[in-house]
């Protein structure tokens, strides 16, 4: 009995350390910038009064919002790489294998031709909420086609197969319409395909944070569950589970989530399948706390891209999904190799 | 409940009444009718392709039969709820995926999922629950290891241990004791047999088989072609008929149960 005691406050000793960095992490994201800003003039600005207009807006409206988004951002595709990888028992899963960021992202794009949305423009809650929807939609047709493919063969390699050819498909489609648009619009789509937070708002912050609290509820509230899902289909159900309901739930939440975050902040890849990787090291699959910890770490991994991304190039700002991507496929690689040289490493 | 009347064994557990089963119009079982009552520890029997493992699947309800009902406790199987037939029934499956490798604490705590509520985690009573099934099989030691990195009969121990802390009234396990050395076959049939309920298991062994249960099934492409207790089943002709093998069926020197002696030399012909 006494060892399961133990058990719980060495996990709250790592949620906790884990809250401090990801507290030290924001701090330094609101410090760090073109403009570097003191430490006493980031505490006065959001707390306290702040004399300097200046630095109160770049704060309010540049800083904090962007933070907040990197943070939510970063929570939420690594909690939805998680599910998926939990759901479809597939280690390598991810919203980007999936094909669901690539419906997203399609559906966003087309929106934005046809429409003529302006990224930068000052309806930004209207344009936003427009983008979220059709991401949504984009991302829902591919889950429903998968559910199509799917519904005769309910074998997990099937759905994998079947996300990878999605997602190169409307990938192509995405591509296509670029072709044809203008040379402007395609630079800024083409800035937007590749990730940033440099665009954020307070509105577009509190929707992604209103989703990413009912993921995050939702899956909290199934852990068992899902952790049955992990022992086989065949399990969940002799344990009371209906695990292709579970399955569709959980594709559905990460759906919008991923669908929100693709048009907040555009295309950010391989979050969602390093960060469950990293905190498995750590952390055991078991646990009732693994969801938390993977949302928290992701969000400071973001916040850490975010940073890099600002500091790399002088007065310049790199767009995140580069340097996500860079570090994914490294990373990707890493477990392949690893993966190789003793065969059980990649699937601890 | 209406659906009680249809039922023919007031007192048995479970009751199958013309169970069919195709896949893609192929027939895989054929009006399988059986009763099974309470305590009772019943082998499941057939050679390789017989059906056993889809007469299992169909009873615990992961495959739904084309033809024919299936009552447990006088309730139709299929109108009962998920959690309520977890609650009731218990499986121990031939091969489980764990790609993100459970710990056997982990694996054992699934058999408490069908009495978890919204947002519940273990509470303290469900978790000296595990502790104790743990302990019961031999396991609490090991319990924070992976459970991939368990031996077989590790691993049938938590499953079991699984099957404890879900307190089923029926025990469904299919091939228990496949791939494990003789002295882990014994010791996993004896921790069945402590649990005192009502076990279904099928079986390879056919001497395991018969000094185990209390009742044996014989299965042969797809249709039930014996029931009855170890004696009457396990016989000469059956052995020739059903497994196309010599054998010769003798009574084991310890008890009353039969056990078979093969004649390696020679198929039946």
């Amino acid at each position: 009995m006494s060892s399961y005691k133990k058990a719980n406050p060495k996990a709250m000793l790592s949620i906790l350390l884990i809250c401090l960095l990801a507290v030290t992490s924001i701090m330094l994201s609101l410090i760090i910038g073109a403009v570097s800003i003191s430490f006493n003039d980031v505490i006065n600005s959001l707390f306290l009064e702040q004399e300097s207009q200046a630095i109160s807006q770049i704060i309010w409206q540049l800083r904090l919002p962007r933070t907040l988004m990197a943070f939510i951002a970063g929570a939420g595709l690594a909690l939805s790489g998680l599910v998926l990888q939990t759901v479809t028992r597939n280690p390598l899963a991810d919203p980007y294998l999936f094909g669901v960021s690539s419906g997203a992202s399609f559906a966003v794009v087309l929106t934005m031709v046809m429409f003529n949305v302006d990224l930068y423009a000052s309806t930004y809650l209207l344009s936003f909420t427009g983008l979220s929807v059709a991401a949504f939609i984009g991302s829902l047709v591919v889950i429903a086609i998968l559910i199509f493919i799917t519904r005769y063969q309910a074998n997990l390699h099937t759905l994998v197969l079947a996300g990878v050819a999605l997602s190169f498909m409307f990938s192509a489609f995405t591509s296509f319409l670029l072709y044809f648009s203008d040379p402007q619009a395609i630079s800024a789509i083409m800035f937007w395909t590749l990730g940033s937070f440099t665009r954020t708002q307070l509105d577009g912050v509190l929707i992604s944070a209103v989703i990413f609290t009912v993921m995050y509820l939702f899956i909290q509230s199934r852990h068992r569950q899902l952790n049955a899902m992990i022992m086989g289909d065949e399990t969940a159900l002799t344990v009371g589970v209906n695990p292709n309901r579970l399955r569709m739930l959980m594709l559905t939440l990460s759906a919008l989530m991923t669908a929100v975050l693709v048009a907040n902040c555009g295309g950010i890849g391989f979050v969602g399948l390093i960060i469950p990787h990293i905190v498995r090291y750590f952390h055991s699959q078991g646990s009732a706390w693994l969801y938390m910890i993977v949302a928290l770490v992701g969000g400071i991994f973001m916040l850490w891209v975010d940073i890099i991304s600002r500091l790399l190039i002088e007065n310049q700002e790199l767009p995140i999904g580069i340097i996500t991507a860079a570090i994914g496929s490294l990373f990707f690689l890493t477990l392949l190799v690893r993966n190789n040289r003793h065969h059980s490493a990649f699937l601890r | 409940m209406t659906t009680a009347f249809n039922s023919q064994h007031d007192n048995a557990l479970l009751e199958c009444n013309n169970l069919s089963f195709a896949y893609q119009n192929q027939s895989i079982l054929s009006n399988i009718s059986f009763a099974i009552s309470n305590k009772q520890f019943v082998g499941l029997i057939g050679g390789n392709g017989a059906g056993k493992s889809t007469l299992l699947r169909c009873l615990y309800r992961y495959l739904s039969p084309t033809a024919g009902d299936i009552y447990f406790d006088q309730q139709l199987l299929g109108a009962i709820d998920n959690r309520t037939l977890a609650q009731n029934i218990a499986v121990v499956v031939q091969e489980l995926p764990n790609d993100f490798n459970l710990c056997a604490f982990d694996v054992v705590a699934l058999g408490l999922v069908p009495y978890s509520t919204f947002f519940s985690s273990l509470s303290s009573s469900q978790h000296s629950q595990i502790i104790d099934a743990l302990h019961a099989v031999g396991m609490f030691e090991k319990s924070r290891q992976g459970y991939e990195t368990l031996s077989g009969g590790e691993k049938q121990r938590v499953l079991i241990a699984k099957a404890i802390v879900q307190q089923p009234k029926l025990l469904i396990m299919d091939e228990p004791t496949s791939h494990l050395d003789i002295k882990y076959q014994l010791e996993i049939m004896q921790l069945t047999k402590s649990l005192d309920m009502t076990v279904l298991a099928s079986f390879h062994d056919l001497n395991l088989a018969s000094a185990m249960s209390d009742r044996l099934l014989l299965l042969h492409s797809g249709e039930l072609v014996a029931n009855g207790e170890p004696a009457e089943v396990i016989t000469n002709d059956n052995i020739k008929a059903y497994f196309d093998v010599e054998a010769n069926v003798v009574s084991h020197p310890t008890g009353e149960h039969p056990m078979v002696i093969y004649d390696y030399q020679r198929l039946a012909t």
